[in-house]
């Protein structure tokens, strides 16, 4: 049965009452008023026909009497009327007496003898017309209601007929004796009532004239009316037959009862048939539609988990009879599993792209409007202190720490979201810990549809590393730039420093000679300008390492002893107000170093100290030297500290720079602490400086050296070479060739000399045999000595090769073996260290 | 449920849609509010004539009234009954108009009808006024009887000195209608006192049921006192019959005004050669109202009026006259009418609701009612 409390039984009630239920009441409604109408219609028809009857009736009485009269005439004439009987004449049974007239209207012969003829004026409205029809009066002749006829149609007389009304009217009335429960009324044109159903209407002579539904028929020829007759309303239908009007009454009920039963039983059928379709519909709706969709709403609404709405609706899906359901239920249950692959899937991704966000090393943010952000990354979230997982929040603005920033970052969004442009803004932050940030913030306007922005995306990247990065670049563009400078300075000192150490290399040479030729002249002398010459190398180095062009010549000494002796040299001659004290450690500090160089350093230090303390009262300089391990390095820590002014910041920087210099013009390089620097460098050493106003300290950091196993050989005595050998030296300089040649010569070598290249080389082919060792110059004319070092190298192994050069960064210097030279010696280098070489050569071979 | 309220809608439209076709059927003025008016006389059987006169009056006064908008907006409707001359259905009857709610009864038309349905009458105040009773056993009587007749004594008394006096009649006898006993034995007494009293003598004063049922008696008397001079107190259709009948030789006969109707006059080749008197209230000469009234008449009926068509037209004249003097209380009103207009005369009821009205006497001659000048 019908489950009332379900919802859907809504829906049969709403289609049996809408499909069924309100066209079932249109169709009585229709059927009924058709019925009514068609029953109307009928009754007229009916009436119609039965009138016609009447008045047939009727005019056959009346057509009758006269036909019957006009054969009276015929009797008349013959004069045997009086001997006939009503039935001999065939007159009608109501054709009571026969009155002849004249034609002045006297009575000639009257039927039967002795009856009175009524006074013609009274009972004919007009008594002249050709067929005139009485109305009902008494006849004393009858004794009763009387209806006469008056026949003027005949030539010579005129027939008058009284007959009784009664007869005639029960004639009448057994035609309108109806079947049905209607009146008849058959009345003249004045409404006097001849004939009718209602026998009472003729007792009491009713005229019906003063009735609507009559006035109205006298002027039509047939009527439908509605009205009231006898306090009753009538459906009345009457039709006017000339001398008579026939009046059919029938009340509504009559007409409509046989309706209400038609209605009834259509009612009932129509009822029946609802309910049976509402029961079937209602069932079929619950069974097929509403119950499935009922448990597919439950399964919909209990979980929000998909998976186990796919379970359930795969359960559903096999239990349904109804087809769209299934259909319903398959496609769901297909975009549900859609829908869980699209979930995960998007869930991965979310989580990537949350974790891209959080990760990202920048800040992400999104602006919902000026004030407010929308949705914002870990970074940012974390920088401002807010939730990463809500959405909506206000700016902080009171955590951004200056004004300035808060205005500028307000005024930014403002412009941001009124004029829809991009902002690229670069702004300094500083987190919790006090560090500074610089941040790179991009602000990009999102559009709505109408052009108005709705949203700003924007995006924070830290910077800092790039600025400071940036800043080192330039630092080192500017070190770059340095270099090159030194480059070209030490290209063009190392031309010079070349030429210079030649120079002093024939100098020196001939010093010799003339040392050993004037045997008169002061020996200070000579050892004053072999001072000078040192000194003159020694710049020479120096501009050389300047230029790294200047040959490792380094050797392990001691530095105690090394500091006491530029102490020495200090305390002589610096002015007398700076006093110099010194911390040296007693254990003997050996280094792997160039002392000159080292002295070189020191001293440039030094210098500047006493130059800024010349006039300063209670001038200190203190030197500090204690070994110290770093990192299992063992290293010598030189402090050299004054009670200067200190080194004013702004060129802090620029103190190792070379020609910078804060002294006047022609006191100063500019190339103290920079060849400094690069002395500490070359010996792998660091250089750095602290200072305040209250002085400077300079901290050099060198490598501390083992012992040396053994010491160097006074070389003053230097003994004969033990043998003979031939030697050619490819020399362009010819002083320093004779200076050779005569010193090697006295020690007894053969030295054959050769003034370029390609000489050296023609020398070298003839004699190859003969030669021990060939001195090679590089810098030749002709033939660089590079190539000659080649093909000599490459034409023989026997001949050792000892290069010279003033080149001391030549790839030959720094790795002799791979040229197969013997040794390299760098200009000016001393007679007695080329003779060694020699002889070490010549041991080796021997 | 209010997803179904259109429901309702349909339901609603679907009576309104009854409720106007009804209307339609029936006509219903739902205010229209109607004056009814009763009107009880004798419609059938023999003597209708004057009924049937009083109720087409009726009509025509109804139709006229109503025609001219009603009686302060109400229309006037007419309820008809058949008394068929018998006291016992006129009770009956009036009693059915009084529970319709008529306002009056016009009716009754002989005197023996009045007298049984003025208890009635008087029970329920309403007004009987009735067109043609002239007896005087109502005379003098404060009740809700009214009439527009002359009491039957006047003219008794005129018609005697008429016979004694103008006819030189010495003797005379008297036959009367016992179905009408209150007016035909009261103007048979009163004819009696003043014939008797003139010095005439009547020989008999016989009362009938039927005409034919004295006739054998009659017979009897007749050759017996040769008797030529005969009342009448019947009506037309009686009187007919006996002259037909038995009174075939009488010299002269009386009547009172009761039968002069039409049929007399359509029936005249019976009365040829006969002296026939009536004693009437009605005037003789016929004034421009009475013509026009029986022009309409003529024109709607198809006939000429009988008198008391004159009657029932007044009748219904005078109760809206007094509807409209006092709507509350009708026979008060009637009482206040005075010199009411009416087709024939002037009509002013006394306090008893009565009238007076003179006599004349008519002969019918060649089916004319010729007024005879007499003067007592």
């Amino acid at each position: 049965m019908i489950n009332n409390k379900h919802k859907l039984t809504h829906l049969a009630k709403k289609f049996v009452i809408q499909k069924i239920g309100y066209p079932s009441i249109i169709i009585s409604i229709i059927l009924t008023s058709l019925l009514g109408y068609a029953e109307i219609k009928y009754w007229i028809n009916i009436s119609k026909q039965q009138n016609k009857i009447v008045n047939q009736q009727i005019n056959m009485f009346l057509n009758l009497t006269l036909k019957q009269l006009r054969k009276l005439e015929v009797f008349f004439e013959s004069r045997s009327l009086n001997d006939l009987t009503i039935s001999q004449i065939s007159l009608p049974s109501f054709a009571d007496n026969i009155f002849i007239l004249n034609k002045k209207y006297h009575p000639i012969y009257v039927y039967p003898k002795n009856q009175k003829i009524p006074y013609l004026n009274l009972i004919f409205d007009n008594f002249k017309k050709k067929v005139a029809y009485s109305r009902l009066y008494y006849s004393i002749n009858l004794n009763k209601l009387a209806f006469a006829i008056l026949d003027n149609a005949r030539a010579k007389y005129s027939y008058l007929v009284e007959m009784d009304i009664d007869v005639f009217q029960k004639n009448i009335q057994k035609l309108v004796k109806t079947q049905k429960k209607e009146i008849l009324i058959v009345a003249d044109n004045y409404g006097n009532v001849i004939a009718s159903s209602l026998s009472h209407l003729l007792d009491i002579q009713e005229n019906i004239n003063y009735l609507n539904f009559f006035k109205k028929l006298k002027k039509n020829k047939n009527i439908f009316y509605i009205s009231i007759f006898n306090s009753s309303p009538y459906f009345i239908f009457g039709e006017s037959f000339g001398h008579y009007q026939i009046i059919r009454l029938i009340k509504p009920i009559d007409i409509i009862l046989p309706l209400i039963y038609i209605l009834l039983v259509t009612s009932f059928i129509l009822i029946s048939l609802n309910v049976y379709f509402g029961i079937s519909i209602n069932n079929f709706i619950y069974k097929t539609i509403s119950k499935p969709i009922n448990r597919f709403s439950e399964i919909l609404d209990t979980s929000l988990d998909n998976k186990f709405i796919v379970k359930n609706l795969n359960k559903l899906k096999s239990e349904t009879k109804f087809k769209e359901l299934d259909i319903v239920i398959r496609k769901l249950i297909y975009y549900l599993n859609q829908l869980n692959i699209f979930e995960e899937t998007l869930k991965e991704k979310k989580q990537d792209l949350e974790f891209l966000l959080n990760n990202l090393p920048m800040w992400i943010w999104y602006l919902n409007d000026p004030n407010t952000f929308g949705i914002i990354n870990k970074n940012l979230a974390n920088f401002l202190n807010l939730d990463v997982h809500s959405y909506n929040q206000k700016i902080p603005f009171d955590t951004l720490s200056s004004p300035k920033i808060i205005e500028e970052i307000k005024r930014e969004n403002k412009y941001l979201f009124e004029k829809g442009k991009t902002i690229k803004v670069k702004r300094w932050f500083t987190t919790k810990n006090g560090q500074k940030k610089l941040i790179a913030i991009t602000k990009q306007p999102i559009f709505d549809e109408k052009g108005q922005v709705k949203q700003a995306i924007c995006f924070g990247l830290d910077i800092t590393e790039n600025y400071l990065q940036e800043e080192k670049r330039k630092q080192l563009e500017e070190q770059l730039r340095r270099m090159q400078k030194m480059e070209a300075i030490g290209t063009l000192s190392s031309g010079i420093a070349h030429h210079f150490s030649n120079l002093l290399q024939a100098i020196y040479s001939y010093l010799n000679i003339l040392k050993r030729s004037q045997d008169n002249i002061d020996k200070n002398i000579f050892e004053k300008i072999y001072a000078q010459i040192k000194k003159g190398k020694s710049l020479v180095q120096s501009l050389l390492a300047a230029t790294h062009k200047t040959p490792e010549e380094f050797e392990i000494f001691e530095l105690n002893k090394f500091i006491q002796q530029i102490l020495d040299i200090i305390q002589s001659s610096y002015p007398k107000n700076i006093k110099i004290k010194s911390y040296i450690e007693q254990t003997k500090l050996y280094i792997n170093g160039n002392q000159g160089l080292l002295e070189q350093a020191i001293l440039n230090i030094t210098n500047n100290a006493k130059d800024v303390l010349k006039t300063k009262s209670q001038a200190e300089i203190n030197i500090t030297i204690a070994s110290e391990t770093i990192n299992k390095q063992n290293y010598i820590r030189i402090e050299i500290s004054d009670n200067g002014p200190g080194i004013p910041s702004k060129y802090q920087n620029k103190v190792f720079e070379p020609f910078f210099t804060t002294k006047d013009i022609g006191k100063g390089t500019g190339l103290g602490l920079y060849l400094t620097y690069q002395i500490i460098k070359m010996h792998k050493g660091k250089i750095n400086f602290i200072t305040n106003n209250k002085g400077t300290t300079f901290i050099i950091y060198l490598p501390q050296n083992n012992c040396p196993s053994y010491s160097k050989t006074n070389n003053s005595s230097l003994p004969e070479a033990p043998f003979s050998a031939t030697i050619l030296m490819i020399e362009d300089e010819e002083l320093i060739l004779e200076g050779v040649k005569d010193f090697l010569e006295d020690k007894g070598l053969k030295v054959i000399g050769a003034k370029d290249g390609e000489q050296g080389l023609e020398l070298f082919y003839k004699l190859h045999n003969k030669l021990d060792i060939v001195i090679l110059d590089l810098g030749l004319p002709s033939i660089p000595g590079k190539e000659v070092l080649t093909k000599i190298t490459q034409y023989t192994s026997n001949i050792k090769i000892i290069v010279c050069s003033g080149y001391h960064h030549h790839e030959i210097a720094k790795n002799p073996q791979k040229f197969k030279v013997s040794a390299f010696l760098s200009k000016p280098y001393e007679l007695e260290d080329l003779y060694k070489v020699i002889l070490k050569i010549l041991e080796v071979k021997q | 449920m209010k997803k179904y309220n259109y429901k309702y809608f349909w339901i609603f439209t679907i009576v309104i849609s009854c409720i106007l076709f009804c209307a339609f059927i029936f006509k219903i003025k739902i205010k229209q509010k109607f004056i009814k008016i009763g009107l009880c006389v004798q419609l059938s059987g023999p003597g209708a004539e004057l009924g049937l006169g009083v109720r087409n009056g009726a009509r025509l006064a109804v139709d006229k009234i109503n025609a001219n908008g009603g009686v302060a907006g109400k229309k006037i409707i007419l309820l008809v009954k058949d008394d068929q001359g018998k006291p016992t259905i006129a009770k009956q009857k009036d009693l059915e108009l009084i529970k319709q709610g008529v306002v009056a009864i016009i009716g009754h038309i002989t005197s023996s009808v009045s007298i049984a349905a003025v208890p009635i009458a008087n029970k329920h105040k309403t007004v009987l006024l009735s067109p043609t009773t002239s007896t005087p056993a109502l005379k003098n009587k404060d009740d809700y009887f009214f009439r527009i007749n002359t009491i039957s004594e006047d003219e008794a008394k005129f018609l005697a000195n008429f016979a004694f006096n103008h006819l030189k009649l010495n003797r005379i006898g008297i036959i009367w209608d016992k179905k009408n006993v209150y007016y035909s034995k009261y103007y048979a007494k009163s004819f009696t006192q003043a014939f008797n009293k003139l010095g005439g003598n009547v020989l008999f004063s016989i009362g009938y049921d039927k005409p034919n049922s004295i006739n054998l008696s009659l017979e009897k008397i007749t050759p017996q006192f040769k008797i030529k001079n005969i009342l009448f107190i019947c009506s037309d259709i009686d009187l007919l019959t006996f002259i037909k009948s038995k009174f075939r030789y009488i010299s002269y006969i009386l009547a009172s005004g009761w039968p002069m109707t039409p049929t007399l006059t359509i029936n005249k080749h019976l009365l040829e050669n006969k002296n026939i008197f009536f004693a009437s209230s009605t005037p003789p000469k016929k004034n421009q109202k009475e013509i026009m009234f029986e022009k309409s008449y003529k024109k709607t009926y198809g006939f000429s009026p009988v008198f008391s068509a004159v009657k029932g037209y007044d009748a219904v004249r005078l109760i809206v006259k007094a509807l409209q003097i006092n709507p509350n209380n009708l026979k008060k009103g009637l009482l206040k009418i005075k010199n009411f207009p009416g087709i024939q005369y002037k009509i002013t009821f006394n306090k008893y609701g009565d009238i007076k009205t003179p006599t004349y006497i008519y002969q019918i001659k060649n089916g004319h009612f010729i007024h005879i000048k007499y003067d007592k």
